[in-house]
């Protein structure tokens, strides 16, 4: 089944099974039964259904089909969970249990959306730069850049031609290569610090001889260098960041329902 | 407690073809041929006419109608008949055998069709097999299914003929009488066999593996025996292969190998000329490539690539421009002889347009012009050939016309297709691409592939890259893999059904020749370790014992590799880069819908 046929399939499914718990919500309550219980073990079962994506991937060995096609399931899966989740919460919530589990759900459910877009957008982002970079060996790379840049100030100092462009590195340029960027690049990184050095840099031309022009080419690359490794690296960081809260918040409701579920049954007088 | 286990370290002859080759053997087959003309002065000490015969080579006891192997196997072996006769079948010979196998082969797709629609199954694999199949339709011919049957059990078990004069009846053969060879075709240039062979009564046939081949060549006289029989035999089998030349009479095949002449271009381990050339300038490297055939010069003959590859190109500014690349049984020079035969009339005839050279190493049989005119042309349909060049770029006298860049005429653009060439990995069979603009870089892949190896992945997710396409460092099972050239004990084969290329961690001696002969840095070595997972060190010098080490393709799980059903974005898939076609439809213009 080809990419855009899978979709329409998958789309009309979930449309279907949708239509058809709406269908048999309504019949329940024409006749009189307990919406909430229908609701919620619906809920339930579908919330178990997207465990199923974790238990898959645990199953490397067993031939259960492609991962690929599991996270498929999963998101189609999550979205029919979030659309029966609505039918079932009674409008408002009352209570800090009650509230604490559907923020739980809405915060799986807004991550889980959120990771799928970033898992679709980042790609596309990190393919933007010529070199791919393995996200363990990037801190390497960084002190490889660092170390050569620092070298090429030093050097430029050996020429008789003033001392700018190595006390712009130790103002600008040095705090730049041996620092980690910050939560907020991490989040939302952009090339606003790239730029802005560039341009600074390019500046300097003025004040440098021919050699220093050259040193100032050099450290230009260096910076360039250290910008897509830090682009990389944010990418990548925010992607896993994302995806470990996606999967503590999913733990966390896992937990909260078990609880949910016996305090339902011990108030009906079940347990 | 202990983390190392001490073992002697493993030695060429450790693991021998077979344990059963007893001194009278050995005696006797000395004083049989070919061995019997042999000088064994040419052979080393270490490595000795009787060592040779003792450790690659077994004999074959055969009774009537058992097959030796079947066209489409793999295998690293060539057999010399020692005693009764062998037969081999030239066209392709189906057994009942295989149609059972097809009729079981429903049932499994079945039960696949439901996982199908979970699968995900990306439709690149589908697209990629789909156009496979119609550029690999191979020249068969309607023939009954051979009755068959097996005997003995285990390693033993051997498929048999029942009606062998059927069978002969049926299917062009030609026999292998005592002191000839038959099959060292396939184990030297590492390809699928391109016949069958049974024997035709109570045989004895000495199986020598390519190992022991390749020292036994040492001597002149074999030697000469083995390009003998090429010239005898197997060129005549090639030709009957060829698409081409399939409605041809046998007179018109006679006509063609007496005139016929092959050549080879380039270094049959080219790997250490690859490795030399990497990071030289694009021009240069192009023009140190042996010329096979050149634009503008007469076209004097067709040329059909036996083996390896070669490198179609134009002349573009100062520069050439790589249009394709041919890879076996692809034909250049078709169309300037065409034309020239059928469609020039009175004006001169046309040159070559483009240019042929070999990446690498290339086995190519020129037909002269005259002989394709006589013996060829008159029995192709017309719709398979092609159609008059209507705009030529080089004719005789007249300037040369610069083609423009655009790529819309070609199958593959031009970036890719010289990344390819320039990398080598046209060679590729199974070569794993991952699409960076899908890749999270989540390492699923590399997890997927450690656990299903004993906690060592045998890839790495990095190498060179071409847009979003990357092309991580794990074998590619190549078309032609050099990596099994050097192997001395024959640890790195090809299997014999699927043709990957496996080793085999009992015989690897550790000894790094398939590592360095990789072009592509696909193999590895590892600390050999026992079935307890402690490593092994050398008893005598204390040191770590080496294996080597590389992607198996997951081949004991039946299946798609583990890396590639972990994959959580369809990211990571195995692309056929020999196939030109395939590398159209998957990697080209139009990227996945």
């Amino acid at each position: 089944m080809r990419g855009t046929q899978r979709r329409w399939f998958s789309i009309s499914f979930t449309l279907l099974c949708l239509a058809l718990t709406a269908g048999l919500l309504q019949f329940v309550r024409d006749r009189l039964g307990d919406e909430s219980t229908f609701t919620g073990w619906t809920l339930l079962s579908a919330t178990a259904g997207l465990y199923l994506l974790t238990a898959r991937k645990k199953m490397i060995r067993q031939r259960l089909g492609p991962v690929a096609g599991w996270l498929q399931m999963h998101m189609y899966m999550g979205v029919f969970a979030s659309c029966v989740f609505l039918m079932h919460i009674g409008w408002p919530i009352r209570g800090i249990f009650e509230t604490a589990l559907a923020s739980a759900f809405v915060f799986v459910a807004v991550s889980g959306i959120l990771l799928g877009v970033i898992s679709r957008t980042t790609p596309m982002r990190l393919a933007a730069i010529k070199q791919d970079f393995p996200y363990e060996r990037i801190p390497q790379m960084q002190l490889a850049v660092a170390t050569d840049a620092h070298e090429v100030a030093l050097d430029s100092t050996a020429f008789d031609e003033g001392a700018t462009l190595s006390e712009y590195y130790q103002r600008r340029l040095l705090p730049y290569f041996q620092t980690r960027r910050g939560f907020f690049y991490v989040m939302f990184p952009t090339g606003g610090k790239r730029r802005a050095l560039l341009r600074e840099l390019a500046d300097l031309d003025r004040y440098l001889g021919e050699y220093g022009v050259g040193s100032r080419k050099h450290l230009a690359k260096m910076v360039q260098a250290k910008d897509d490794l830090d682009y990389h690296q944010a990418l990548q960081k925010r992607l896993q960041l994302m995806f470990m809260a996606h999967v503590a918040l999913t733990w966390a409701l896992a937990i909260l329902i078990g609880v949910h579920v016996v305090m339902v049954y011990r108030f009906q007088g079940f347990m | 407690m202990s983390t190392a286990v001490e073992v002697q370290r493993p030695d060429r002859w450790d693991h021998p073809l077979t344990d059963d080759m007893s001194d009278e053997t050995i005696a006797w087959l000395l004083q049989s041929f070919p061995f019997s003309d042999m000088n064994r002065e040419r052979f080393s000490k270490s490595a000795s006419l009787e060592d040779i015969l003792r450790n690659d080579t077994r004999l074959l006891e055969l009774s009537e109608g058992d097959l030796v192997f079947r066209e489409g196997q793999y295998g690293g072996s060539a057999y010399l008949v020692l005693d009764g006769g062998i037969r081999i079948v030239l066209s392709q010979l189906q057994l009942d055998q295989d149609r059972t196998r097809k009729r079981n082969d429903w049932l499994q797709q079945w039960t696949k069709l439901g996982r199908g629609l979970l699968s995900g199954k990306s439709w690149r694999d589908k697209q990629g097999k789909r156009k496979k199949s119609r550029t690999q339709s191979k020249v068969t011919r309607t023939t009954k299914a051979a009755k068959s049957g097996t005997r003995g059990d285990g390693e033993n078990t051997r498929i048999f003929l029942q009606d062998i004069p059927g069978v002969v009846d049926e299917h062009a053969t030609s026999e292998v009488g005592v002191g000839e060879l038959f099959g060292e075709m396939a184990a030297v240039t590492r390809s699928p066999r391109e016949y069958s062979a049974f024997a035709e009564r109570k045989s004895y046939v000495l199986e020598i593996r390519w190992q022991g081949l390749k020292l036994l060549k040492q001597d002149p006289e074999f030697r000469k025996l083995l390009d003998d029989r090429y010239c005898d035999r197997i060129l005549k089998t090639h030709l009957r292969e060829t698409r081409l030349f399939r409605f041809l009479p046998d007179e018109s095949i006679d006509h063609i190998v007496a005139s016929a002449k092959l050549e080879s271009f380039g270094n049959l381990e080219w790997y250490a000329d690859y490795r030399k050339s990497v990071g030289k300038d694009a021009r240069a490297r192009i023009e140190g490539e042996p010329l096979i055939a050149e634009e503008g010069s007469y076209a004097t003959g067709l040329w059909i690539i036996r083996g390896g590859f070669a490198r179609l190109s134009r002349r573009q500014g100062v520069g050439h421009r790589t249009m394709a690349y041919l890879g076996k049984g692809q034909i250049f020079g078709l169309s300037e002889i065409v034309h020239n035969c059928w469609f020039a009339g009175d004006s001169p005839p046309l040159p070559f347009q483009e240019s042929l050279r070999a990446i690498g190493y290339v086995d190519a049989l020129c037909v002269p012009k005259q002989v394709v005119k006589d013996h060829v042309l008159p029995f192709v349909r017309r719709t398979e050939l092609p159609p008059p060049i209507v705009d030529p770029r080089y004719q005789f006298g007249q300037p040369v016309v610069d083609a423009s860049l655009d790529a819309a005429t070609q199958q593959v653009e031009t970036g890719l297709l010289e990344f390819l060439v320039e990398r080598r990995l046209m060679n590729g069979h199974k070569s794993m691409v991952i699409d960076t603009e899908r890749c999270t870089r989540c390492d699923d892949c590399v997890t997927a592939c450690a656990t299903t190896h004993q906690g060592t992945p045998v890839f790495v997710r990095e190498g060179p890259q071409y847009g979003s396409w990357m092309f991580p460092h794990a074998c590619m099972h190549c078309e032609d893999p050099v990596c099994m050239i050097g192997c001395p004990t024959g640890a790195i084969h090809r299997d014999r059904e699927s043709g990957l290329v496996d080793i085999n961690g009992q015989t690897c001696i550790g000894c790094k020749t398939c590592a360095e002969s990789c072009p592509y840095d696909n193999i590895r070595m590892v600390n050999a370790e026992d079935c307890k997972g402690r490593a092994k060190v050398d008893t005598n010098t204390g040191l770590p014992i080496l294996q080597a080490s590389k992607c198996d393709f997951c081949a004991s799980a039946r299946g798609r590799p583990a890396c590639q059903t972990a994959c959580p974005h369809d990211a990571l898939f195995r692309v056929d880069l020999s196939d030109l076609q395939q590398v159209s439809t998957v990697l080209g213009k139009e990227k996945n819908a």
